[in-house]
């Protein structure tokens, strides 16, 4: 007598037999879709360790539990963006998003057309059976007109989703559509899928007999009947033929199969042409043998800093504010001024800068506070120095102008006006001096040269040095010959109130 | 390939330092969607992480943000998002798949006015409640506040090690103020930075099970296309991270989730203390706050006053043990940060009576101004 030998089924070796049975009721049409899919990974030649599942939530999401494979079973309609992490951080994946049309077409329906629009490399199967089955029945975004759910009793009044035309005109390289009584054209287009670039979508039309067809009359098997005598399948269908009607014809085939040039293929171009080093595999991967380091702040060395000699001594924080109009570069000069302070001079330098929706045109300010010892509080509250460059600005900050600090302005922008004596005006025709030298807009640095000849709390080695590299390249000559200028002119000496 | 850390003094923002940070610490991916005040790290991010071989994508919302970092992490990457108030409100969602699936990442907050759409240009300390507890069910998380630019680098580094370590996303807490605001920031060598990566598996597929914990409560993570088949949800799952939608379960996973954090919070809470011993009085602060506590401080110290401050490095977990012990032994705790009551609540609950606890707080827009702080101290003084 030959004893009986159970042997494993081709497909077992996909499946988690542990998860198994599945959740789906009788008569369901994803398990098809699954089967379909595993028939086309086993004859996609693909390494299945390199294929990842994707789903959100709902009755099809749980596929991608059943799989064998690496899955992850995400939140509502948020399988598409978590799969692009995916697929962007390992293109080697070969990454299926395996979702329903409630979890796909209606809270994920944002994620589901920029994923077409990018074209990113994600192959989207969509089980649509009209309604939300897990959740007792509702009716969703593409229920057809009429259709009865656990929502829409007397009938569904809005036009639902058609999908294939959805993915079509967001630029998907792949769209196919069939229904789950076609397992054979199902494997085919999955198949197809699997080698394709860019974003490829296949809706599969499927019963859920449990909740759509006990509402609508097809009940049981009769809903995938039903499916079948809709079915219509043509080697080229016209797109413009498949929205679907309950009575409708329901069009399958492939509708879009499109050499489009994928997210993948097109950040390499890109970004290849200019950044000589991209390599995408690259070290993005944590190394994983290595074994955890504590935690640890990597706190910077803390060098001994080498002090310049000349560095100014501030014994208590000096508050200084800019302010100009758009476009006169004064924020540039804030920068210039933090950075020989902080970085050339050794001292303590905070800079801010006013990020209000007014600060775009209009009149503007930023403001430096430097020390030799720490600066706790970081916004300017009293200045020491200003700095104005335009009447419009003086205006705006005049408020700020207290007894006894020091104001530099651009003797012809300016007209200072109700000023307490005791406030010490130091004038420069920053603008006049800029357009002899040759260029207008360098009336910002000549200001800052005038700055540093008067004001004795950055020296000018750290000014020169923090000019040099925070300029364009090739326009060193006229800022240094405008620096100068500026700083000549206060070192000759300048007439309080101008 | 070109360099990750660029050793070096600079003058930067909080944004552009938090950037050098990430990539010093190994991110290699980058989702978000612009937001004030926090743009400037996802732009910085986009230049510099194709010279490193690292991916930046724009997403077409902080939902995806979010979602795509988790999908990056579980390929092997370290990720990041940044974002603020109202972005974070949509990541809350994915942070909970997250935590739930234990998936490194860091996600950086620079805090705004709020609610709502709130000041968008200005500062605000007020999710700090949020970043707790702000995704439904229970958890617990690791929050980090730095109050400089130096801290914007240094922090950011220490939240992916923390990431890594301890299997959760991490939320830096920044504010507007420190975002935006240059200061001098020394980028160390590569060499002298410590970079911690998360445990990959030290068994081979087959038996090995992917949420099976280990003594310290973390399980060992292997990633997509490594070929342990991994099964991730946001379902409550067994070791195996099989869904199991049973009470038992879900006491074994979310216990273990919450210890995790909770059990080991001397390991994680870090925390800095100036003149605390002798003082009378003690201000807690974080993040921008802190730098006005310290101006207050001096201000207190010409007058003869003796005031200390405890300043949250770390504010989740929260110091509680540290809490206690000052409550016994000074008069007040006064707790200094733009909202109008968050962490003075977790201090008011710790202190449990022990000492009197005041808030100095305000609906945002800008920083306190010290004087008016310097006058609560003096009025419990
Ligand atoms: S409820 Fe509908 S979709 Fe869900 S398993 Fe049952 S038949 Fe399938």
């Amino acid at each position: 007598m030959i004893e009986p030998q159970i042997l494993d089924h081709p497909k077992d070796l996909l499946l988690r037999k542990e998860r198994i049975p599945h959740i789906w009721c009788p008569g369901c049409g994803l398990g098809s879709v699954l089967s379909a899919l595993m028939d086309a990974l086993r004859t996609s030649g693909l390494d299945l360790k390199n294929v990842a599942v994707v789903s959100g939530i709902g009755c099809t999401g749980r596929a991608a539990g059943y799989l064998n494979l690496d899955g992850f079973h995400t939140t509502h309609g948020r399988a598409i963006p978590y799969a692009t992490g995916l697929k962007l951080a390992n293109p080697d994946l070969t990454v299926i998003v395996f979702s329903g049309d409630g979890d796909l077409a209606a809270i994920g329906g944002n994620h589901l057309i920029h994923a077409a629009r990018r074209n990113v490399d994600l192959k989207v199967i969509c089980a649509n059976n009209f309604n939300y089955g897990m959740t007792g029945g509702q009716g969703g975004p593409t229920t057809p007109r009429l259709a009865r759910t656990t929502t829409t009793s007397y009938g569904n009044v809005e036009k639902p989703f058609n999908l294939v035309q959805l993915m079509a005109a967001c630029g998907a390289s792949y769209v196919a559509r069939w229904t789950s009584a076609h397992p054979h054209y199902m494997k085919i287009a999955m198949g197809e899928m699997l080698k394709k670039e860019g974003f490829s979508f296949l809706e599969v039309i499927a019963p859920c007999p449990t909740n759509f067809g006990r509402r609508n009359k097809l009940r049981d098997i009769k809903l995938l009947q039903r499916y079948l005598e809709q079915a219509v399948l043509e080697s080229q269908p016209d797109i413009a033929k498949a929205d679907i009607e309950l009575d409708s014809p329901i069009l399958c085939g492939k509708f879009v199969d499109l050499e489009r040039t994928s997210y993948l293929a097109a950040l390499r171009e890109a970004i290849s042409a200019k950044v000589k080093v991209y390599d995408f595999r690259g070290d993005g991967r944590v190394p994983l043998e290595e074994a955890p380091v504590k935690p640890a702040a990597a706190k910077a060395p803390g060098k001994p800093a080498e002090v310049p000699s000349e560095r100014p001594i501030i014994e208590r924080p000096v508050q200084i504010k800019l302010a100009g109009l758009g476009g006169q570069g004064i924020g540039l000069c804030g920068l210039i001024i933090g950075r020989a302070a902080a970085i050339f001079d050794h001292n303590q330098a905070v800079y801010t800068q006013e990020y209000s929706p007014e600060a775009r045109g209009g009149a503007s300010a930023s403001s430096i506070i430097v020390a030799s010892g720490q600066i706790h509080a970081p916004y300017v509250t009293e200045p020491d120095i200003m700095v104005v460059m335009a009447q419009g600005a003086y205006n705006k900050y005049q408020k700020d102008v207290r007894p006894g600090s020091r104001l530099i302005i651009d003797k012809d922008l300016v007209r200072p006006k109700d000023l307490p004596d005791s406030v010490r005006i130091q004038a420069i025709p920053a603008t006049r001096l800029a357009e002899e030298i040759g260029q207008k807009v360098v009336a910002n640095i000549v200001i800052l040269g005038f700055f540093t000849a008067l004001v004795p709390h950055i020296s000018l080695t750290a000014m020169q040095k923090a000019l040099k590299g925070s300029i364009p390249k090739g326009t060193e000559e006229l800022n240094l010959r405008a620096f100068e200028t500026g700083y000549d002119y206060g070192r000759g000496g300048t007439s309080d109130r101008a | 390939m070109g360099k990750d850390v660029l050793t070096g003094t600079y003058f930067l923002t909080g944004n552009e330092a938090c950037a050098a940070g990430a990539l010093a610490a190994g991110c290699r991916f980058f989702a978000g969607y612009p937001i004030t005040p926090s743009s400037e790290i996802a732009e910085r991010m986009s230049i510099r992480l194709p010279q490193v071989g690292g991916v930046y994508i724009q997403m077409e919302d902080e939902i995806a943000s979010m979602a795509a970092i988790l999908g990056a992490s579980w390929a092997g990457a370290k990720s990041m998002t940044a974002t603020s108030g109202p972005g974070i409100s949509l990541m809350l969602e994915n942070i909970g798949l997250g935590v739930m699936t234990e998936t490194p990442c860091v996600v950086v907050n620079v805090m705004r006015g709020g609610p709502s759409t709130g000041l968008p240009t200005l500062v605000g300390q007020a999710d700090v409640m949020q970043a707790r507890w702000g995704s439904h069910g229970d958890y617990e998380i690791i929050a980090l506040s730095p109050s400089s630019p130096q801290e914007a680098f240094d922090y950011t580094i220490r939240a992916f090690n923390l990431a890594e370590t301890w299997r959760v996303p991490v939320i830096l807490l920044m504010d507007e103020v420190v975002g935006h605001m240059r200061e001098r920031v020394v980028i160390p060598e590569k060499k002298d930075i410590k970079v911690a990566n998360r445990r990959g598996p030290s068994e081979p597929p087959g038996k090995f099970k992917i949420f099976k914990s280990k003594k310290d409560l973390i399980p060992e993570m292997p990633v997509a296309g490594q070929g342990y088949a991994v099964h991730v949800t946001g379902l409550t799952h067994d070791e195996r991270g099989y869904p199991a939608i049973e009470w038992e379960a879900q006491e074994k996973l979310v216990s273990r989730l919450v210890q995790k954090i909770r059990l080991n919070s001397a390991k994680i809470a870090s925390w800095e203390e100036t003149g605390v011993e002798g003082a009378e009085i003690v201000l807690v602060s974080y993040g921008i706050s802190t730098r006005i506590c310290r101006a207050v401080r001096e201000m207190a110290r010409e007058k003869g006053i003796n005031l200390g401050l405890l300043r949250l490095e770390i504010i989740w977990p929260f110091p509680e043990k540290r809490v206690r012990e000052m409550a016994g032994r000074i008069k007040a705790f006064l707790t200094v940060e733009i909202n109008y009551g968050q962490i003075a609540l977790e201090v008011e609950r710790c202190a449990a009576g022990k000492c009197l606890t005041r808030l100095v707080g305000h609906g945002g827009g800008t920083v306190h101004d010290p004087k008016k702080v310097f006058q609560a101290v003096e009025e419990i003084a």
